[in-house]
């Protein structure tokens, strides 16, 4: 038995042990996160087939029932640290003109239900956003460094039906019909347990849980939230004209009308997103075709020093027949995805947030695995008024060489994410 | 030029500078491309950025070659959606980062303080 048949076995067991064995995901709240598992099912359903027969999408990672499930738990365990750090005074503190701080009044229902429905727009058929494009073919930032998009003449943004063939427009659109689809399914909501308002603060949390989709590049800044929700209104308006026999709608001032609700939402909101990026992987591990990708891990070239490098004769193989990936980006992506085991978030003993990043091996392409902890960081780049601690733990320890990796790892991130101190096992020798 | 702020944690230390002189990503790339060619001071390579954009999957950073050439360094970032660049090398063989954060007009130094760099030398050379 050669070790990928091996490998697939063991993952079979896993599946008919978590099957037999009543291990499936039951919630923090079971009767609602059955009912919006109903809801959300033909949606994630739905999302894995286009992925399956699209060439960008089949080896996209996991954002299907699987995934959204782990997001639900990861973010339940970030609320807790969040309301011991706003309750310990660590947390939450800086609220200044135009921002609104951390709140420890965090619903965990509505945060369970948020998390479980914020990937349904991965199974297309929504609305796209149309990209502001610069004279030099390159779409245009604004400001804040936020990529742009068109609006109308009264500054109503413009959007299009999604191209379902486009798996980039659909990734990239994904988080805001997430935010549709719920508005779509309000009255569903409502029978699971949730009130009406609680279905706008849903779709909310939804919109935000990509910084690129939603436009909230900072969790904090009520300008970005009143922007992303200019994008939905926006959205709920096309949505309306293309269906005049089943109108939504949005409340926005059910959040922008209340700091309290406001501020618990945002708690929420950013959860979630430590929630998303903590995504515990294995080898073999499922894509959004629902195919496994296996990564031949002998064949990254350890000690190159760069992402090319590492992938340049990289075997990587998806589905039943072994079909080889040859997306350089979907070969970086899995060989270091494949390497984060363990996500874990606590409060540390200095009060801040600690990020618990456990990479399996620290010589295996570390400047992949690399990539793959720099979107860990990115989102908590998004709260720049809060220090945190990222702590990277090695399964299997670095070699010299990777080692070394991982210190330049460190001196590049200390200038671009100045709220964020790295922490390695062997500072503490 | 100003020091906007200090950073000091167990590992690193990070000094910002305001360089509201350069008034384009050309001219803070040009910058960049003065300060490589200091004595003493070698570059690796050239880490492309873009931090406010990443997604699901993350952004399609770029890493350049130490040595690349200012045209294709600065045709690379107005071709991408950078906001920060980080020149990865030694100085007088300590392990040195020298930054610059586009939108907000900022250089900065890191160095890496179990391998320390002379910080305030290094600064007077390249005079920031």
């Amino acid at each position: 038995m050669n070790k990928k048949t091996g490998c697939k076995i063991v993952a079979v067991v896993i599946v008919l042990f978590m099957i037999l064995g009543g291990c499936a995901y039951r919630g923090e709240f079971p009767k609602s996160a059955k009912a919006v598992r109903n809801i959300t099912k033909t949606l994630y359903d739905n999302s894995g087939i286009l992925a399956l027969n699209n060439e960008d999408g089949r080896a996209f990672t996991d954002h299907k029932q699987g995934h959204v499930e782990m997001v639900a738990e990861k973010s339940l365990e970030v609320a807790d640290s969040v309301t011991k750090a706003v309750n310990g005074g660590t947390f939450g503190n800086s609220r200044g003109d135009g921002r609104i701080a951390f709140s420890a009044n965090i619903d965990r229902k509505r945060l369970e239900g948020a998390a479980l429905s914020h990937d349904t727009g991965m199974a297309g058929g929504g609305y796209a956003l149309s990209p502001l494009m610069g004279d030099n073919g390159k779409q245009l930032k604004d400001d804040f460094g936020r990529k742009m998009f068109e609006k109308d003449e009264n500054g109503k943004y413009l959007v299009h039906p999604e191209d379902n063939s486009n798996f980039g427009e659909v990734r990239d659109n994904h988080s805001l019909n997430s935010a549709i689809n719920v508005l779509i399914n309000r009255d569903e909501y409502i029978k699971a347990g949730f009130s009406s308002e609680e279905v706008d603060i849903i779709a909310s949390e939804c919109m935000a849980h990509s910084k690129s989709g939603s436009g909230v590049s900072d969790l904090n800044r009520k300008s970005d939230w009143s922007d992303s929700y200019d994008r939905i209104d926006a959205t709920v308006s096309a949505y309306n004209e293309d269906h005049p026999d089943a109108q939504i709608f949005f409340d926005r001032n059910v959040i922008e009308g209340d700091d309290d609700v406001f501020a618990a939402m945002v708690s929420e909101s950013f959860a979630i997103r430590i929630g998303d990026v903590s995504r515990d992987s294995w080898p073999d591990a499922e894509a959004q075709s629902g195919e496994t990708v296996h990564v031949d891990r002998l064949t990254i070239n350890n000690q190159a020093g760069s992402i090319e490098g590492e992938i340049e004769n990289i075997v990587i193989t998806i589905g039943d027949k072994g079909d080889l990936v040859t997306n350089a980006k979907s070969k970086q992506v899995h060989a270091g995805e494949q390497n984060i085991i363990k996500n874990r978030t606590y409060v540390g003993s200095n009060g801040r947030l600690v990020h618990e990043i456990t990479v399996n091996d620290g010589s295996s392409a570390p400047a992949c695995t690399q990539e793959a902890i720099n979107d860990h960081l990115g989102e908590f780049k998004c709260v720049p008024d809060e220090m945190f601690d990222v702590s990277i733990v090695f399964k299997k320890d670095c070699d010299d060489f990777s080692k070394e990796l991982y210190e330049q790892f460190r001196d590049i991130a200390a200038g671009e994410y100045d709220n964020i101190d790295i922490i390695y096992p062997w500072d503490k020798e | 030029m100003e020091i906007v702020k200090e950073r000091r944690n167990a590992s690193n230390l990070t000094r910002y500078y305001r360089v509201d002189e350069l008034t384009d990503s050309d001219a803070m790339i040009s910058r960049l491309c003065d300060i490589r060619k200091t004595e003493n001071l070698n570059i690796s390579y050239i880490l492309l950025s873009d931090l406010m954009n990443r997604s699901d999957e993350g952004s399609d950073n770029l890493r350049l070659s130490g040595n690349v050439d200012i045209e294709e360094f600065q045709n690379e970032v107005r071709q991408r959606n950078i906001d920060v660049i980080s020149m990865n090398g030694t100085y007088k063989d300590k392990p040195v980062v020298i930054g610059a954060k586009l939108l907000r007009r900022e250089i900065y130094i890191t160095i890496r303080l179990s391998n320390k760099a002379d910080i305030d030398a290094f600064e007077k050379e390249i005079k920031l």
